[in-house]
């Protein structure tokens, strides 16, 4: 599934970054990574951003960013 | 003598004595806190990533050594991806600097390692300063200092900005690296790479474009990034050798299935986080206030609810306490003036000059800024608190309606404040397009002196509700607006990318400093504005030069219904927006505007003064930043929009009044 559609407290490992050299240098620097852990604070609300917690800090990200990432749910961890 | 010790010690230029020390981290770690807790208030510090937008240089001096110091706009690596990071990364290509200050919100250090690494590059004397250290251990993070500091080879001081906790001992240090001749290695990336990195090194000769701390490694990397600066404008591959270079990324990007951008940015990601583990525990957080109120201010349903409270207390506020202080200073101050040209005849030139200087005085004390202060202090409070942030969350959805996205709202807000740093703050959007709708809709949001006028004229004379029916008319036009332009020029909107920061208390001296800062401007720049201009109108009037100035703005005076002499004062708003309402009491010869102009006027004349053409200063801004052509499309449009809505105003008054 896609990031947009990860529910709030949900903790999701990111698979892959779709999209070209300037959405993923943007989420990169923001320490957004593939195969990193990511906690959905809250989600998407009437196609509103979501809040990310993840390395200890929060990010607000559009859904149509978070569209191009590609996500698994992740149940083992517990903190991300 | 001290020129030659820095000399022989640090290798430092003796055509520049002064060491250059530069401050350098990512967007909210505390910079501007820092620069400013040793070079006096100069660089608007704020809790929201992105609030430098260019840098502040300053003298001052360490230990009785001058230095100057620069404030860099906060980057998170050194691929500049907008305006504001770009700013910097030429700053750090091309300037001189004797030592870089890494400053590091130490709460979120993993992160910001990765820049760290990348800074190393540049091959720079470099102290790795960990800021917000308070913050770090609220959320249960403890950072060896020591062990990083050796892992790194630089030194690590420990800070906390804010509370001025750690300076002396951060310049102290910095002082100290400045004579040392050590430079920290680059930290290695995998062997793969490095390969890659080295074969392009034997290749590239970084001296060409003037880029003064591009060197081989670095330029090398730069190339492998595919970093457009870096190809466009401070380093061309030569022809013989860019199919080579094109074949060493196709390689790369064989052996790790990514491109080699990403293989290097995930390989920097690793480094750093192994760097994080081996220095850094985690221990449980306390208990964090934070996400209590998150979970009100950022809720779907409650989070407007909140802004529309938190907003309208806040320029209820503003207005009530400016109401409040706008008729006793007026009274004082007239008696004054009265006593004062009491001696003069009141038909001579002299009365006529010395009324016009003293009008203009008076407009500045008791109408400007009785409204003016507390709104500034108010912003202050607000940006300080970390509340501009949460109101880009919740209005994305909404920003994306009129071809926008979330960041945008920062902007728009700070154009609530003044419509120059709103322009300047357009920087943190990635796309040109993206600047010139945000710059249209800040410099249409109406600005602190606006609001003035709004709260001057139509508040005192036709109450707080219409006040609040301005405002929202206001934002129902600059949403339209956007939403058109947005059509006109259709692109991808990207989406928002942005930081939440934790909550911080503000601190009064901060949020007095800032006011003062921002309120400079009014005093030194257009107080004597105002008298001049003052002084101008009353003798233009004495020899009835006006006339002539109002019979050329009359075709707009008459499509508006508004008395001929407010003319000038339209003119005048050019230069500065609150000059249409002071120069207005001139031109009436009277502050008592509602004995010459109708309920109904002074609507049509504040909306019209709200929308139309932005000022002087703002245009100048606009002009550097968007481009000419674009500011002038911009002025007529808000021209014809000022136009258009002060002549319905003309018949909604017509019909309420």
């Amino acid at each position: 599934m896609t990031l947009d559609n990860a529910k709030t407290d949900q903790i999701v490992k990111i698979r892959q970054i779709q999209g070209g050299w300037g959405i993923r240098q943007r989420l990169n620097q923001l320490g957004l990574f593939e195969g990193g852990l990511v906690r959905i604070k809250r989600g998407s609300a009437l196609g509103g951003p979501l809040l990310l917690e993840y390395n200890n800090s929060e990010i607000a990200i559009g859904r149509g960013m978070a569209a191009h990432i590609n996500v698994s749910a992740d149940d083992k961890n517990k903190t991300a | 003598m001290t020129k030659t010790k820095l000399h022989k010690n640090g290798g430092i230029d003796e055509r520049h004595p002064h060491p250059e020390i530069v401050l350098i981290g990512q967007p909210n770690c505390g910079k501007s806190t820092i620069f400013n807790s040793v070079a006096g208030y100069r660089s608007i510090s704020t809790n929201f990533p992105g609030a430098t937008v260019e840098y502040t240089r300053s003298h001052i001096a360490i230990e009785k050594r001058k230095c100057n110091i620069v404030d860099l706009p906060g980057i998170y690596s050194l691929t500049a991806l907008d305006k504001a990071a770009e700013e910097s990364k030429r700053y750090l290509l091309g300037e001189r600097i004797d030592v870089l200050i890494n400053v590091v919100d130490a709460s979120v250090l993993s992160r910001s390692l990765e820049l760290t690494l990348q800074l190393l590059e540049f091959r720079i004397p470099m102290i790795l300063c960990l800021n917000m250290m308070d913050e770090a251990e609220r959320k249960g993070v403890q950072i060896d200092t020591g062990a990083l500091s050796k892992l790194l080879g630089i030194p690590v001081v420990t800070t906390i900005g804010s509370k001025g906790q750690g300076i002396d001992l951060l310049f102290h240090e910095t002082l100290a690296a400045m004579g040392s001749p050590q430079i920290a290695a680059s930290l290695p990336l995998s062997k793969h790479v490095e390969d890659k990195i080295t074969l392009i090194e034997q290749h590239v000769d970084p001296e060409a474009r003037g880029a003064m701390n591009l060197n081989k490694r670095l330029t090398a990397i730069k190339l492998l990034e595919e970093d457009p600066l870096i190809e466009e404008e401070y380093y061309s591959v030569d022809a013989s050798f860019s199919a080579e270079l094109q074949a060493i990324k196709e390689e790369l990007t064989a052996e790790h299935g990514a491109p080699p951008d990403a293989v290097i940015s995930a390989e920097r990601h690793n480094l750093a986080m192994q760097l994080f583990e081996q220095t850094t525990i985690i221990k449980h957080p306390l208990r964090r206030l934070k996400d209590k109120i998150d979970s009100v201010l950022m809720h779907p349903f409650l989070g407007y609810l909140a802004m529309f409270v938190i907003l309208y207390v806040f320029f209820n506020a503003v207005f009530k306490f400016g109401a409040w202080l706008e008729q006793p200073l007026l009274d004082l101050i007239n008696s004054g003036i009265s006593n004062i040209t009491s001696g003069l005849d009141t038909t001579g030139f002299t009365y006529h000059m010395v009324n016009a200087a003293f009008q203009g005085l008076s407009g500045g004390i008791a109408i400007v800024l009785p409204y003016l202060t507390p709104f500034l202090v108010g912003l202050a409070i607000l940006e300080d608190i970390g509340y501009l942030p949460r109101i880009a969350f919740l209005l994305d959805s909404f920003m994306h309606k009129i071809g926008l996205h979330g960041t945008a709202v920062i902007p728009g807000l700070l154009g609530y404040g003044c419509s120059v740093p709103a322009i300047m703050a357009t920087r943190i959007l990635t796309s040109p397009r993206d600047r010139f709708i945000a710059s249209v809709v800040a410099v249409t949001i109406p600005c602190s002196a606006r609001m003035v006028v709004i709260m001057g004229l139509v508040g005192y004379y036709l109450g707080g509700n219409a006040v609040l029916g301005i405002y929202i008319l206001n934002l129902v036009v600059v949403s339209l607006l956007g939403a058109v332009m947005a059509r006109l020029m259709p692109e991808d909107v990207p989406g928002m990318i942005l930081e939440m920061p934790p909550y911080h208390r503000p601190k009064m001296s901060v949020v007095l400093a800032k006011t003062w800062l921002r309120m400079r401007d009014f005093i030194i720049i257009a107080w004597p504005l105002l008298i001049i201009g003052s002084i101008v109108l009353g003798a233009a009037e004495w020899y009835h030069l006006d006339h002539f100035i109002n019979q050329l703005t009359r075709p707009i005076t008459y499509i508006l219904d508004l008395p001929s002499q407010v003319g000038t004062t339209l003119i005048f708003g050019v230069l500065r927006k609150e000059l249409s309402m002071l120069m207005l009491f001139q031109a009436l010869g009277t502050q008592d505007v509602i004995s010459v102009m109708s309920r109904a006027q002074i609507l049509v004349f504040t909306l019209f003064v709200v929308f139309y053409i932005p000022c002087l200063a703002t245009l100048g801004i606009m002009g550097k930043e968007i481009g000419w052509k674009k500011t002038g499309i911009a002025s007529a449009v808000t021209f014809v929009l000022a136009l258009g809505i002060a002549f319905l105003g003309r018949f909604v008054g017509m019909i309420i009044f």
